[in-house]
């Protein structure tokens, strides 16, 4: 785990136990009850959504049907930050969609969105060596995959920057503020990383 | 599909993949040939295969290429929704006994059709293994381009192998073949 980062296991880690008492508000856990309205709000800001595949004026109602609850080969992953007045709020998500067909079950499918006050920051680098722990380090994944638009250049930086490398240019991708966008398939394979395997790389 | 071949010249018919296919359907996906070209496993439960092809879902359409009323071929044709609704993405197969007869050839020219004459899609995506010359040949020769190389893609007959990712661009402005 990164420095900072706390994996939440329904209890805290205990090797991480310092870390939050000292100076950490970063908590990264599982998905609770309704953490969805919170990815809604999320994903309803135009620099969140502009980066993945979602529409405007979603319903919530089908929102809700999409990610309340999860399919059991999907993990999510909740960054929350603590606010002065002691409550929490959710900054950003992680989904880790293991591939679903038998001979591809080693692989999965990874999603970030963050909120753009974490954009670019040292929580969203964290949330995603999470992700790569418990893809690798947990689930045993060989090969990790993400979709970035190829003008999504924060998003690269930081898959590159964690051992994914660009694997595919998709031409007219998707849809992105109002054109064809192209898209860049990004794979990092779990075996290799340098020694340790499972943890980030050293850039 | 340049080769000369001494087999006749089959008259192939293509048209919807129909709930009684099934039968047909399952003895494609039986063939080893099949399995390792595709991302099939072997002892599939006949009634999934039952199952599924009763049960096809709302965004695939299902072709299917008929020989002598035997199903000898495949496509599925999977559209996808939202800010992707203008892409496709392709798989097919063909009975090991009619490989390099023109088969997938009547297929994917009926697929092209129906996707970016009918269904207004852009942009049709596959993925193939590197070692499968005459499917890679046959994509091509539709205006297929290899977008990239995915590593350890899948699992197949004991190894992780990588495919290649390939996708056809509509040609602006022109109808299809």
């Amino acid at each position: 785990m990164p420095p900072g980062a706390v994996s939440y296991w329904g209890a805290v880690h205990p090797m991480e136990k310092l870390r939050v008492s000292e100076s950490s508000s970063l908590i990264i856990r599982g998905q609770n009850g309704d953490d969805w309205e919170s990815l809604y709000a999320l994903l309803s800001l135009n620099d969140v959504a502009l980066n993945t595949s979602e529409l405007p004026y979603a319903s919530e109602d089908a929102f809700r049907d999409r990610y309340a609850s999860p399919p059991a080969n999907t993990h999510v992953l909740i960054v929350e930050t603590g606010l002065p007045s002691g409550r929490k709020r959710i900054v950003g998500a992680a989904w880790l969609e293991v591939q679903a067909r038998p001979r591809r079950r080693h692989v999965a499918r990874l999603t970030l969105i963050a909120h753009p006050d974490m954009a670019g920051s040292q929580e969203e680098a964290s949330l995603l060596n999470a992700a790569l722990d418990l893809g690798e380090g947990w689930l045993g994944l060989r090969r990790i995959e993400a979709l970035v638009f190829a003008e999504d250049a924060r998003a690269l930086a930081l898959f590159q920057a964690h051992g994914f490398v660009v694997e595919a240019t998709l031409r007219r991708y998707a849809i992105r503020a109002g054109r064809l966008a192209d898209g860049c398939l990004l794979a990092r394979l779990a075996h290799r990383q340098g020694e340790g395997g499972q943890h980030e790389q050293e850039a | 599909m340049s080769k000369k071949r001494s087999a006749p010249r089959l008259d192939i018919t293509i048209r919807g993949v129909e709930a009684d296919d099934w039968e047909d359907i399952a003895a494609i996906q039986a063939a080893p040939e099949v399995i390792y070209g595709t991302l099939q496993v072997p002892y599939k439960s006949r009634d999934a295969i039952r199952e599924r092809t009763e049960n096809q879902p709302p965004d695939m359409h299902g072709l299917v290429a008929v020989v002598d009323e035997q199903v000898v071929g495949l496509l599925g044709l999977h559209v996808d929704t939202g800010r992707r609704a203008h892409v496709a993405s392709l798989g097919m197969m063909v009975h090991a006994d009619f490989h390099g007869r023109g088969v997938g050839n009547a297929l994917m020219a009926a697929a092209i059709d129906l996707a970016e004459n009918w269904l207004a899609i852009s942009r049709i995506e596959l993925e193939v293994f590197p070692d499968n010359a005459p499917a890679i040949a046959l994509y091509e020769k539709f205006g297929f381009e290899r977008e990239g190389t995915l590593r350890e893609y899948a699992f197949r007959d004991g190894q992780y192998v990588d495919s290649y990712l390939m996708a056809r661009l509509r040609p602006d402005g022109k109808p299809a073949p």
